[in-house]
């Protein structure tokens, strides 16, 4: 083994995994911009964010397929960044599975294991735990090409997990995955990851997965962790307006900033007015602001509110959603979409395009950014 | 309808230039051929038609026929071996090779095979003979007193069979290389995997297929070649197309010639057939 | 993008790369010698050249026989690359649009004449020329080529055929267009890539054949006078005219090779 540096004797507190101010440039691009994060033993994180966001690089540094330009990764007390992919018994799912197509199910997975010259019985008893534990029963003997795509990704996960390894790393890995296969997968893999205790690290794009598979959620931007935290705490209370438009519908409405006796008034096209409350206020300006606000977060009545006394908005679309009742409006040229719960509905009066509505919301509810 | 009997008809009727152009030049030569091989050679260049197997035990027990066979076989298992051990590095950087690299290194594997063998033989006649080039160097270096006979000999027909028939074996096997995709690899090496045992547990069983196919092709290629005998091979060590030109214009023997090309046929649709055999077996995933 | 990985990537690895280039090397560098020694001004083979002078081409270009040979070989090549052409253009649509009982045996029997040892192809043609009464000559060898060129226009066709949509024939003749007029408009721009690629590499290996001419032509060919004068007496003519010839696989290629380095061929 080469020479490693290892901190002082891990106790239980201490994190699994840390990424010290990792940094990454391709060329002129920085992709990884000083990324600290830590995980503890057994603990799921999401790395969620959109594509270009540098959440794969940040992945392929931990597994090794990258070196930082800066910065350390610590795992379980030992430096890896230094180490080549094959000796940091990490194991990772791709997107794509990255099946060996001339193996059967059984080599595949015994793939890791026969590589750590492991011998031969307790590789074959590994193999058979695997297939049970993944239900892949009967599907030993079957070549990739003759599998289905969900089962594929079975066999990606068994074979990443049959080498014990000491984090598991997911890169995108139910995006190929039709929408109820992939809920059912997605569940399927919490369960078994909890009880498996394995650390553990997921890319996704989509906030669906991150949120059903996390126990934390880290939000990438422009090769930054925006917020970290757990999925409650990201999605109630966003740090910036990129991070609340990235979760959920979002509404992004001109709103002017003047000063008054009581601070700054938030005003939308003179109609709706109100006081902002929380961290992020505007300072009062001459230019526009933009305000963002869920869909979900927004009430609609026929009678005036307490933030929107006169020129009441103009219903357009009414669609139904299932779980939900969307209503897109029209407030002069500004377009709002509001959703509304289903069993609301019985309490509420049924509306739908032509009826005139006033909106009501919590003013802590929305974050600002500037308009350029 | 009319139009109809005419969509029936389509496929067949697009089928026809090709149907006038095989059929009567390609298949009837053959059939030609092998009925020939059955027919005797009079000692005047006349064919006798009847039926006698004469033809075929003379080239099986006849020790110079033998020996054209055993030479031509010998020389392509020889080429093949050697081909596929220096396509190896090439195809592999081939097949992960992107943009004008790729572009580059493609025109390099393709120009020999589009410029006249001519040529090629050109260059080696000149590097290769008594006066040339390699043996001017030697000789300069003191390594040798004498020109080492290159030229018309064993290893010279060698080197001009390995230059013509490598480009052959270079293309399938990149295509079958560039299909091992980085996510494979990244796999591979992720999981524990050295050098060593990613090379010799993935990329080389991921290259069989394409391998199998190059061989094929070298194989078949070889064992027809009359240029570089011609003018690179010993007189010892006669291969099979000069054989049967010999045989059929020289001699005018039409009977004997057929049995040798008939030979040559079976021996080539052996190793094809078999090649595949061994690739359904040895490589089952490939034809999934 | 490029990306700088640890070096397990082994096309990285610097033994491969070694390699790939003493092969490289082993591939063009008779090529090369060879094109240089045309611009010898010497008398004899000699390197390096003494000189540098046309005077090769001016002899490789006025010997009637390498004349002759031209001609013959040109008009053998456009011959034969044309009837090549229709055979293997006709065969690939048959093949892979229409479903018919039989069909693969038929492309298995359209690809043959590759895995024949051209050799044995000539000699049949030997044979059956006297059947048919004729002799043997220009067009048995046009014959002769074309049957080895159709594989090759098959393949590319085919290959052409499978990367385009055919929902574009199904609209055009939704819109009303009759299935000749939808093959003109619509089928023929988008295959004739292959096609021509097709055409051009018939030619090619047409003008480098030798097997099936030496049985079908008396030495007309200019592939086999060359092997006549390298036999008699090599001189840098041989690599003159040669060279001359290189310009007509360096056109083919500037045509074929974009199009295999996108992956349509």
């Amino acid at each position: 083994m080469q020479a490693a540096f290892h901190a002082e004797a891990s106790t239980a507190a201490d994190p699994a995994l840390s990424l010290n101010s990792l940094r990454k440039s391709f060329g002129s691009t920085l992709v990884v911009d000083r990324c600290d994060l830590s995980l503890k033993k057994g603990e799921i994180l999401a790395l969620l964010g959109a594509s270009g966001c540098g959440k794969s690089t940040l992945l392929n540094m931990v597994a090794g397929f990258e070196t930082p330009d800066y910065g350390t990764i610590v795992l379980e007390g030992e430096r890896i960044d230094e180490l080549p992919p094959n000796r940091r018994n990490i194991a990772m799912v791709f997107q794509s599975y990255a099946m060996f197509p001339h193996l059967t199910v059984a080599d595949n997975i015994a793939y890791g294991l026969r590589a750590r010259h492991v011998s031969r019985t307790t590789t074959q008893a590994r193999v058979n735990d695997m297939i049970h534990l993944l239900k892949l029963d009967g599907l030993a003997n079957r070549y990739p090409a003759q599998l289905s795509g969900g089962q594929r990704q079975r066999v990606a996960v068994a074979r990443a997990l049959a080498v014990s390894p000491r984090m598991l790393l997911l890169d995108e890995a139910f995006s190929a995955l039709d929408r109820n296969l992939r809920e059912d997968m997605q569940l399927e893999l919490s369960l078994l990851l909890r009880d498996m205790n394995v650390t553990t690290i997921l890319v996704t794009h989509d906030q669906r997965e991150a949120f059903a598979l996390a126990d934390r959620v880290a939000i990438m931007e422009s090769g930054r962790i925006a917020q970290v935290g757990t999925p409650e705490e990201i999605y109630r209370d966003p740090t910036s307006s990129s991070v609340l438009r990235f979760l959920g519908t979002t509404n992004r409405i001109s709103a002017r900033v003047s000063g008054t006796v009581s601070g700054p008034q938030v005003r939308i096209r003179d109609r709706i007015v109100f006081y902002p409350l929380s961290d992020a206020t505007p300072a009062p300006s001459v230019l526009p602001v933009w305000v963002d606000i869920r869909a979900e977060d927004i009430t609609i009545s026929n009678a005036p509110t307490s933030i929107h006394e006169t020129g009441p908005a103009t219903i357009v679309l009414r669609t139904f959603l299932g779980s939900q009742e969307r209503f897109v409006l029209k407030l002069d040229d500004d377009q709002i979409v509001v959703d509304r719960p289903q069993q609301a509905r019985r309490n509420e009066l049924r509306l739908g395009p032509g009826d005139r509505v006033y909106l009501d919301f919590d003013p802590s509810s929305c974050r600002f950014a500037f308009a350029q | 309808m009319p139009a109809r009997s005419l969509q029936r008809f389509a496929p067949w009727l697009w089928l026809t230039p090709a149907a006038a152009l095989l059929i009567p030049f390609f298949v009837i030569p053959l059939l030609l051929t092998f009925r020939n091989s059955f027919y005797s050679d009079d000692p005047m260049g006349m064919l006798i038609p009847g039926f006698t197997l004469a033809n075929y035990s003379k080239i099986v027990r006849d020790p110079y026929y033998l020996g054209v066979f055993e030479n031509t076989v010998w020389a392509a298992l020889l080429v093949c071996l050697v081909s596929i051990v220096m396509s190896y590095p090439l195809s592999w950087v081939l097949a992960r090779a992107k943009g004008s690299g790729r572009a580059f290194l493609l025109w390099t594997v393709y120009l020999p095979i589009y410029v006249s063998v001519i040529m090629r033989v050109f260059g080696w006649i000149f590097l290769l003979s008594d006066g040339g080039l390699f043996n001017q160097a030697l000789i300069h270096l003191g390594a040798t007193t004498h020109p080492l006979q290159m030229m018309n000999s064993f290893p010279g027909m060698m080197v001009g069979l390995v230059h013509r028939y490598l480009p052959l074996m270079v293309l399938p096997l990149a295509t079958s290389l560039r299909k091992i995709d980085d996510a494979i690899l990244r796999a591979a090496t992720g999981l524990g995997g050295n050098r060593w045992f990613v090379w010799s547990r993935i990329v080389f069983p991921m290259s069989l297929p394409g391998a199998v196919v190059g061989l094929q092709l070298v194989f078949a290629g070889v064992l027809s070649d009359y240029v570089i005998p011609s003018l690179m091979g010993s007189p010892h060590f006669q291969m099979l197309a000069p054989a049967i030109y010999y045989e059929g214009i020289t001699n005018a023997s039409w009977a004997l010639s057929g049995a040798i090309a008939s030979a040559v046929i079976a021996i080539v649709a052996l190793f094809l057939l078999s090649a595949n055999l061994l690739v359904r077996r040895v490589a089952p995933w490939a034809s999934l | 993008m490029t990306r700088d990985d640890i070096s397990f990537q082994t096309s990285r690895s610097l033994p491969a790369r070694f390699a790939a280039a003493v092969v490289v090397l082993f591939l063009s560098g008779p090529i090369a010698i060879a094109a240089v020694i045309a611009f010898s001004s010497g008398d004899r083979l000699e390197f390096p050249i003494p000189g540098f002078s046309l005077r090769w081409f001016a002899v490789a270009l006025t010997k009637q026989q390498y004349i002759d040979g031209l001609r013959a070989s040109v008009i053998i090549g456009l011959a034969n690359a044309l009837l090549a052409t229709l055979a293997g253009t006709g065969a690939a649509i048959a093949i892979h649009r229409y479903r018919f009982r039989g069909r693969a045996f038929l492309q298995a029997f359209v690809m043959l004449p590759v895995a024949l040892p051209a050799i044995v192809l000539g000699l049949g043609l030997l044979y059956a020329l006297s059947s048919y009464n004729m002799r043997p000559g220009l067009l048995a060898a046009t014959l002769g080529h074309a049957v080895i060129g159709v594989p090759y226009v098959f393949a590319m066709v085919s290959a052409a055929l499978a990367n385009y949509d055919n929902s574009l024939e199904r609209a055009s003749l939704g819109l009303g267009a009759s299935p000749i007029r939808t093959f003109l408009l619509v089928t023929f721009p988008l295959i004739r890539d292959g096609v021509i690629a097709g055409g051009i590499t018939s030619f090619l290996f047409s003008f480098d054949n030798f097997s099936l001419s030496l049985f079908v032509t008396r030495g007309d060919t200019l592939p086999l006078r060359l092997m006549q004068q390298l036999l008699s007496y090599a001189d840098p003519s041989i690599a003159a005219i040669s060279t001359i010839l290189i310009l007509l696989p360096l056109g083919g290629m500037l045509f074929l090779l974009p199009r295999i380095v996108r992956g349509r061929i």
